[in-house]
């Protein structure tokens, strides 16, 4: 059963476009030029309860708009949305403790204060039972082994740390839905793995349906099985992971390592040379060819050892966002 | 009821986490703020006390004036300290889009944009105002009872209140056009008005005379009260309406300027 619809949702803004220079801002003053911009454009999707989607898209794409939509902070132009059973922007209270948004570049904790007062405070906010807060601030403190830094000035805490908090801030309520908006940006790379296992692991113990968006391509490959794709506003994409690979992905690559140092253009002859630096070779060649390529290779060609893979998901995901072919 | 709780819980819990805040501070940073809170409070009396022995304003004696001052300086202490955080930080949130995740919070959006805590100098300052207004009240021997305490308190609050519903409705506009600075200073600049009394304005045409007066009645008719002065029929009219009015289009303003919010870029 479906927790959150999506149908036909768009969302237009006009965006006010100015001259630059003192002399624009005043014609700006008297005579104002906005642009229409489509960021959601008939966008329709399902999910299930304790899925856990990865929403990726290139910059401007709509991703974070959709999710706006989603948690009701935004009004759309047009289409129908039904999280758990709401419309996201009526707000209700009764739908707002059911979920969560994390922002990875925006926080909600009190600066000058210890994370715990923030803590409290939205304890405050959700009406969260004593017992039952301090029951999942105990295990959400030990899931990501924060317990020294609860009573530290949030603004001495490194990034890691308090994007650490921010999560527990915004799960004390225990929703049922969680936004996840590039909760991993600026993070190095010890901390997004951290977060990562912390995340799927929300998701298998409380079944918590999560959707993540994220320009990291590992956060996606390791907590997603199912991603939509958005670019320019449209979802192009919306399935399992490995079938993207089915879908867009025409060419494998062939990786050579040669026994004698050859001429790179006779490897052109096997098809596009992605990389060449002896003894190592890589070759692109279309999916329907590939046999016949590496017979080819084998045969005419000092190989000292032959692997043929999958383009990567980030070099297929950069295709379908760019249009431009892998090869 | 349950919900009046609710806000009053928060409420507690928000401010005092903010005087906590300010007691995190370095000290000298609480004494900078008092020493000058004070001296703006000791020379703002100064200047009044010059002005009042210079003109007089038509149905108030001397006394009664100085009652009003400090009804004033109550007043806008409180204010500030109650809202002049908020307003502010409503605004560059609404910019920055840092709203979002007060928009997303299962409590009324008003609530928590403009309910942020105030600074320690500012309640140290209203309570300097609570000081001078009871030295007065005994130096002057003008009669108070319970009843006209009571009454000066709620009017107090009405105020008050009304002085929210005025800022919002002001701050809303950000919500449809972006950063507006102005709307700001726009909220306390008002001030001038009520910092006399609504006798002041009656050489003002009619439409003039309804905004100044509305607003003087701020902190005119608590005054009027404590002092136990008899109250003119239209300025109770007058001030009902605005609380009702007031009350209105903040909530109007602000629902209408949700519906226009397009939040900020990631």
């Amino acid at each position: 059963m479906s927790i959150i619809e999506v149908k036909n949702l768009k969302k237009f803004y006009k965006v006010h476009q100015k001259e630059p220079g003192l002399s624009g801002s005043v014609r700006s003053l008297f005579h104002r030029k906005y642009n229409d911009v489509k960021a959601v454009d008939n966008v329709s999707f399902q999910i299930g309860e304790g899925e856990l989607i990865g929403f990726i898209g290139p910059n401007g794409a709509g991703k974070t708009t959709t999710l706006k939509v989603l948690s009701g902070l935004l009004y759309p132009t047009s289409g129908e949305v039904s999280v758990l059973g709401y419309t996201p922007w009526d707000r209700k209270p009764a739908f707002q403790k059911q979920f969560s948004l994390v922002m990875g570049q925006k926080n909600q904790l009190w600066w000058d204060l210890p994370a715990m007062e923030s803590f409290i405070l939205n304890k405050e906010i959700y009406e969260v039972p004593k017992d039952q807060y301090q029951k999942t601030l105990d295990e959400l403190v030990d899931l990501l082994e924060v317990k020294d830094f609860l009573k530290i000035q949030v603004r001495k805490l490194s990034l890691g740390q308090r994007m650490k908090m921010e999560l527990i801030a915004a799960l004390i309520h225990s929703p049922k839905i969680l936004f996840l908006d590039e909760p991993t940006i600026g993070l190095d790379v010890v901390m997004q793995k951290k977060m990562r296992d912390f995340i799927k692991e929300y998701n298998r113990r409380y079944n918590a349906t999560i959707i993540l968006t994220s320009h990291y391509m590992d956060d996606v490959k390791e907590l997603c099985e199912r991603v939509i794709i958005i670019d320019k506003g449209r979802v192009i994409f919306d399935g399992k992971l490995d079938q993207i690979i089915k879908k867009y992905a025409n060419h494998k690559l062939l990786t050579i390592v040669l026994s004698k140092k050859i001429d790179e253009t006779k490897l052109k002859t096997i098809g596009v040379v992605k990389e060449y630096e002896y003894p190592k070779a890589v070759v692109s060649v279309k999916r329907s060819e590939t046999s016949v390529a590496a017979a080819k290779l084998l045969k005419d060609f000092p190989v000292a050892d032959l692997n043929i893979e999958e383009p990567s998901i980030e070099d297929i995901i950069r295709e379908v966002f760019t249009g431009e072919d892998v090869a | 009821m349950r919900s009046l709780k609710h806000f009053a819980l928060l409420f507690n819990k928000i401010y005092l986490a903010r005087l906590g805040k300010d007691f995190s501070l370095p000290l000298v940073n609480q004494l900078f703020q008092i020493t000058g809170s004070f001296c703006f409070f000791v020379l703002h009396l100064y200047a009044f006390g010059l002005l009042i022995n210079k003109f007089s304003f038509p149905g108030w004696s001397r006394p009664e004036m100085w009652v009003l001052l400090f009804t004033f300086e109550i007043f806008t202490y409180g204010a500030f300290y109650l809202f002049w955080r908020g307003f502010n930080h409503t605004v560059i949130d609404i910019n920055s889009g840092a709203f979002d995740l007060i928009l997303a919070k299962p409590i009324t959006s008003r609530f928590l944009s403009f309910f942020r805590g105030g600074g320690l100098h500012n309640i140290i300052c209203s309570f300097f105002g609570f000081i001078c207004l009871g030295v007065a009240i005994v130096s002057f021997q003008i009669p108070v009872t319970i009843l006209t305490i009571f009454l000066f308190l709620i009017f107090l609050s009405s105020s008050l209140w009304i002085m929210f519903c005025v800022g919002v409705s002001f701050i809303s506009l950000n919500l449809k056009y972006g950063r507006l600075n102005s709307t700001i200073g726009a909220v306390f600049q008002v001030q001038e008005a009520y910092k006399y009394p609504s006798t002041a304005y009656h050489k003002f045409n009619l439409m003039i005379w309804i905004i100044l007066s509305s607003l003087s009645l701020l902190t005119t008719l608590p005054a009027l009260v404590l002092l136990s002065k008899p109250l003119d029929p239209k300025l109770i009219a007058l001030y009902i309406s605005f609380f009702i009015v007031s009350t209105y289009i903040s909530r109007f303003a602000w629902n209408t300027g949700l519906r226009y919010y397009s939040s900020a870029s990631s």
